[in-house]
């Protein structure tokens, strides 16, 4: 089955270049995807755009083979069933950690925290307000209230970029195993290939707004015809490696 | 959550509330039409409170008042048209009555008791409006520094043996257009312009602050002689400021013209609204408020000029001594009143 | 504009429409006055713009531009100090800053000449000292109305410059000084423009304010553009050149707005204050020596000028005139003026937020233009305004009479409602502002998440929004309220016969000539804003701790 298939889309603010143009693609059910590409380059209105957050000016996009926006209709963001996690975390500052998660819940919502919060290893947080929550954590609590509704499809923006190196690779892993356990299917914006390389199944290049690739993460290196993109994959994975290097050696 | 709700809820009845109770209350008012005056008025003397009640008493008709800039109260009312609730509207000045009544929103009000106790001069032709009150407007004069025996006429004034010595406010107030409306009526409009020209001239200092200020200014030797309005030497005498009383002992009252067509006057009058409904009781009420008794009010708590002949003014008023006024209609007063502001900003008396 | 709708049927939604039709209803006073601005100016048109017109600008420019320097200043520096440095009472300090506010700037000009005019208090006392030479400070001229304007509006900038500053992070400071910046560096480089929109916002109501003041201006004999429009009205018997000199203002405001949006516009600085680490408290410095007498000094000039010195002077007179004044009917009046400005601002309130957050619900974005037109009120002159309510409703009222044979004049004309309208439309921008900059701050992504767990709009806005705004909007209420209660010319014009509130007794003394006897009014009334501003003080103290 297809968790979400897009044909089309396009989106544009004031009239100004289009961000999103004319975008078409497809994501298996059950797979982890990661959308690459520099800023600027359309992914996170893309994303705004899946989870229901802008109305696009072209195209369709179906969520579990059901239309949920083209030009004629649009199905309202809290009737999706699609998850996002912002790239601030956006947890609500006036709430704790408990209400945070709690906060689509409508009933078991005591057994459903315990066991989220024992999924992202924070039990003894409950009470905690997010200012008074690393970075880190916040990303966690931020995910588990995401996942506390069963989204079908959860949205990550940017999931690491607020994190230091030393955590990232840690969490890399325990995302995956979480969305695994889970079961859902996911889509990640990043602009750090090895982000990518390290979790996702499948992978989509951003261009100024366009899909400029789609493929199996095995099959990355197949076929790069197009330089830029050659370019900036090796370009960002050496900067990677060196950065990493640099720590390690350090 | 629900501590919204409530606060929504609360305030949806307040509101509603308010509603109600607005419509209750016209809907009584409607049924007491007949009993009440719905008075629009540019006065706004505690004084005056005082003689509404008592007519309130007397008759059982009750009186409510909305206050108010004249000119406000003439566009309300003409907006307002054939629905305005006003009854009556009364003015500190002749002019806005004339014009009230040139907009088409006043009515005849013919009384037998009303044509003898005003002066044919203080009232309007056809009746439709009345004065009330009259104010004189007199130069006042340094006792130190004048002999008053200089003083003749407001024409004299731009005399040169003034220059920098005149005290007067400024141009946006109604009895300085009234009083230039005057001149305009007894000199014509040429010599008028030359009279406000060489005032200007004359002036202390740039026209400012309002006619208590002027008084204040002479007592400081800012200038030696000013224009203002006696009732507003009465409340300056009067007041609770040691100052104040100072400065109004240290001037002298003079009426000008006296030789000629009298002291330039004007008056606070009233007249009955167009579309008012109860035309019987506003008659009446005019009828009461020139009475001897209310006339004697207006001049011991206001200073003004009774415009009943027979009334008393107060000891006040008599020390200033009796003099003779310009009998110019008033109605000459409103009809020149924007020549005179024309005249005003061509000669730039601010 | 490009109106490029193009998917009309799929982006319409209740709140389009419901944006579009409160708008349009609180806009119809200024169709009123625009459907009169077609019939051309009046008579009296070229008497005004050959005497008095260039001579009325001139006046107004330098009143803007003077009180506009002089806000700026004594706002920035006193919010600096007080947002910045620990010292002994404080918090009073902060709470005295906004104090001039509580008094009508007509008063405050007033009371000035009661201190230092012939006789005046101040002089008395200064001659009591053994300064014999001196019985006037002249005050009575355009600098001495700049002054009075300047120290009666300048809490405008401090209240809004205040927050900015006190939402500064401490790291900000640290990474100037890190970079090597000084102290001065810091202050003039990083922490003044960062304040920029804050500013800007702050004097755009200071120069409303001063546009609009025409008690003060009148009294002083300095002739400005509001004035101008006065006398064009009821001296020149033209009231069609003075609703054209009203559209002339509005136009030059609406620039003045556009301009402020551009400024705006390209320096929206985003400090988020919810969603970071840095909701620590606010470190405050000591200050010692001569800094310490400096800094002192700048908070309390403008406390002394704006609001101990008339205050004192109300004072002298509210005692002078206590035993007539102080009776059961000045209470009563107190409590109708309490009454019709809770009510009224609670209203405000209500609509602006509404306005807003329909706006942010709506799609077709091109609606949002309408919601603009209602806030156009801000703008226009007091007097102007009720003559547009007088005339919108006038219509309503002979539409009933015509097609219905109903007569609702006199429920209309002498009902509280028209008053209420017409406050409405005067001052929902001041509500509508001050909300709207606090919205903005708030991270978009909060609502959205909320939206993504399956809240809708108004669960999400009570649940998410509400209570991160609520001190906004408690600030909004009491800028409205102190806006509605000081209000003079709609109220005149509008007000039902009996209904009278404390501005409005306080200026019938002040306009008889007997200011001594408006003192006790304005004292109440201070009184009233001053409790209510205490409140808000206390309330953040609250959600501090």
């Amino acid at each position: 089955m297809k968790i979400l298939e897009i044909e089309n889309l396009s989106k544009s603010y004031e009239s100004k270049l289009e961000v999103v143009s004319d975008c078409s693609f497809s994501i298996e059910s059950g797979n982890i995807c990661a959308i690459v590409g520099e800023s600027g380059s359309g992914k996170s209105t893309l994303f705004r755009l899946i989870a229901g957050l802008e109305r696009p000016e072209k195209g369709s996009i179906k969520v579990k083979e059901k239309i949920v926006s083209n030009d004629k209709f649009i199905v309202a963001p809290k009737n999706r069933n699609v998850g996002l996690v912002f790239q601030d975390f956006s947890l609500f500052p006036h709430m704790t950690v408990k209400e945070n998660i709690e906060f689509g819940l409508v009933k078991n919502k005591n057994k459903k925290v315990e066991e989220l919060l024992k999924i992202i290893r924070m039990e003894n947080f409950l009470n905690r307000y997010p200012h008074e929550l690393s970075g880190g954590q916040q990303q966690r609590v931020s995910l588990a209230r995401s996942l506390a509704l069963d989204p079908s499809l959860l949205l990550l923006d940017e999931p690491f970029s607020n994190l230091d190196t030393e955590l990232k690779s840690k969490l890399r892993k325990d995302v995956r195993t979480i969305i695994k356990d889970i079961g859902t299917s996911s889509i990640f914006i990043t602009h750090d290939i090895l982000d990518a390389l390290d979790i996702a199944d499948e992978i989509i290049f951003m261009d100024n707004g366009k899909i400029i690739r789609q493929c199996k993460i095995e099959d990355i290196f197949k076929d790069v015809k197009n330089e830029k993109l050659l370019k900036s994959i090796t370009e960002l994975k050496s900067n990677s490696d060196l950065i990493l290097n640099a720590l390690k050696n350090k | 959550m629900i501590r919204i709700c409530t606060i929504l809820l609360s305030f949806l009845i307040i509101t509603s509330c308010r509603n109600d109770e607005n419509i209750n209350n016209k809907a009584e008012e409607e049924n007491k039409k007949s009993e009440s005056l719905t008075l629009y008025t540019h006065r706004h003397y505690d004084s005056d409170k005082m003689i509404f009640k008592k007519f309130e008493e007397q008759t059982g008709i009750k009186i409510n008042v909305v206050k108010a800039n004249a000119d406000e109260l003439i566009q309300k009312m003409e907006l307002e048209a054939d629905q305005s609730p006003a009854d009556l509207l009364i003015t500190v000045d002749a002019g806005r009555l004339v014009r009230a009544k040139n907009k088409n929103l006043l009515q005849a009000a013919n009384s037998e008791l009303l044509s003898k106790v005003v002066p044919q001069h203080l009232k309007d032709s056809e009746n439709y409006w009345y004065g009330l009150t009259k104010r004189a407007r007199v130069i006042v004069y340094s006792k130190e520094k004048v002999n008053p025996e200089e003083l003749t006429t407001y024409e004299d004034l731009i005399n040169e043996k003034w220059r920098n010595k005149l005290l007067i406010r400024s141009s946006n107030n109604i009895y300085n257009q009234s009083l230039m409306a005057s001149i305009i009526s007894n000199n014509g409009k040429d010599s008028a312009k030359l009279w406000a020209n060489g005032i200007v001239k004359n002036f202390a200092r740039s026209p400012k602050g309002n006619d208590r200020d002027q008084v204040k200014a002479i007592l400081a030797g800012e200038g030696e002689i000013g224009i203002i309005n006696t009732y507003y030497l009465g409340k300056l005498l009067n007041s609770k400021d040691s100052s104040e009383i100072a400065a109004g002992e240290s001037v002298g009252v003079f009426f000008p013209n006296q030789n000629d067509r009298g002291t330039h006057i004007n008056i606070s009058g009233i007249g009955v609204a167009k579309h008012s409904l109860n035309k019987d009781n506003a008659v009446k009420f005019i009828e009461y408020l020139v009475t001897k008794e209310v006339q004697e009010v207006f001049a011991k708590a206001n200073y003004e000029y009774p415009v009943n002949p027979e009334a008393i003014t107060s000891d006040l008023l008599k020390s200033w001594g009796e003099f003779k006024e310009d009998k110019l209609s008033l109605t000459k007063l409103g009809e020149l009143n924007k020549e005179a502001v024309i005249i005003f900003d061509e000669v730039k008396w601010l | 504009m490009v109106l490029k709708i193009k998917h009309l049927k799929r982006d319409f939604n209740k709140s389009s429409l419901l944006i579009v039709i409160i708008s349009l209803l609180l806009a119809i006073p200024v169709f009123a006055i625009l459907i009169s601005l077609f019939k051309g100016t009046g008579e009296m048109w070229e008497h005004i713009t050959s005497y008095f017109l260039i001579d009325y600008i001139q006046n107004s420019i330098i009143l803007l531009l003077g009180s506009g320097i002089i806000c700026f200043v004594i706002g920035t520096s006193s919010a600096w100090v007080v947002s910045r440095y620990k010292f002994k009472g404080r918090k009073i300090i902060e709470w005295l800053l906004f104090m001039p506010l509580a008094i009508p700037s007509y008063i405050v000009a007033y009371s000035y000449v009661g201190l230092f005019g012939y006789g005046g208090s101040f002089i008395k006392f200064i001659n009591y000292l053994g300064f014999n030479n001196i019985d006037n400070i002249e005050m009575m001229n355009i600098y001495g109305l700049v002054w009075v304007l300047s120290f009666s509006l300048y809490p405008y900038v401090y209240a809004s410059t205040r927050l900015i500053f006190q939402s500064y992070p401490t790291r900000l400071k640290d990474t100037a000084s890190l970079l090597g910046a000084s102290k001065n560096k810091y202050f003039f480089k990083i922490a003044l423009p960062l304040a920029s929109p804050a500013i800007i916002g702050g004097l755009f109501l200071v120069f409303m304010e001063v546009l609009n003041d025409y008690g003060a201006a009148k009294y002083y004999g300095i002739n400005t553009f509001t004035t101008g429009i006065f006398r064009t009205w009821t001296a020149l018997e033209d009231l069609q050149s003075s609703i054209y000199l009203s559209a002339i203002l509005v136009v030059l405001v609406f620039v003045l707005v556009l301009i402020v949006k551009w400024l705006r516009g390209r320096r929206s600085y985003n400090l988020k204050t919810y969603n970071s680490n840095d909701q620590d408290e606010i470190y405050r410095k000591d200050l010692k020596g001569l800094k310490k007498i400096i800094f002192l000094t700048i908070v309390f000039v403008p406390i002394l000028f704006g609001f101990l010195f008339p205050f004192l002077q109300l004072i002298i007179w509210g005692l002078q005139t206590f035993e007539s004044m102080f009776n059961s009917d000045l209470l009563n009046i107190g409590i109708q003026t309490l009454f019709l400005g809770l009510s009224t601002s609670i209203i405000i309130v209500f609509l602006a937020t509404s306005l807003i957050y329909l706006s942010k619900w709506n799609y077709l974005k091109q609606l949002n233009v309408t919601s603009k037109l209602a806030t156009l009120g801000y703008v226009i002159p007091g007097a102007i305004i009720g003559i547009g309510v007088i005339k919108s409703s006038h219509s309503i009222t002979e539409y009933f009479s015509t097609y219905h044979n109903i007569k609702i004049g006199y429920i209309i004309y002498n009902s509280i409602l028209v008053l209420i309208y017409a406050y409405v439309f005067r001052f929902i921008a001041v509500a509508f502002n001050s909300i709207e900059s606090n919205t903005l701050k708030l991270s978009k992504s909060l609502s959205e998440s909320s939206n993504l767990l399956g809240f809708g709009k108004i669960k999400t806005f009570f649940k998410i929004d509400f209570p991160l705004i609520k001190n906004a909007l408690l600030t909004s209420f009491i800028l409205v309220f102190i806006d509605v209660i000081k209000e003079l010319p709609l109220t005149l014009i509008l007000k039902p016969y009996n209904l009278s509130t404390l501005a409005i007794k306080a200026y019938e003394y002040a306009e008889d000539e007997r200011v001594a006897e408006a003192a006790l009014p304005a004292l109440f009334l201070i009184f009233i804003i001053g409790s209510m501003i205490s409140v808000v003080n206390y309330r953040f103290k609250l959600n501090k701790s």
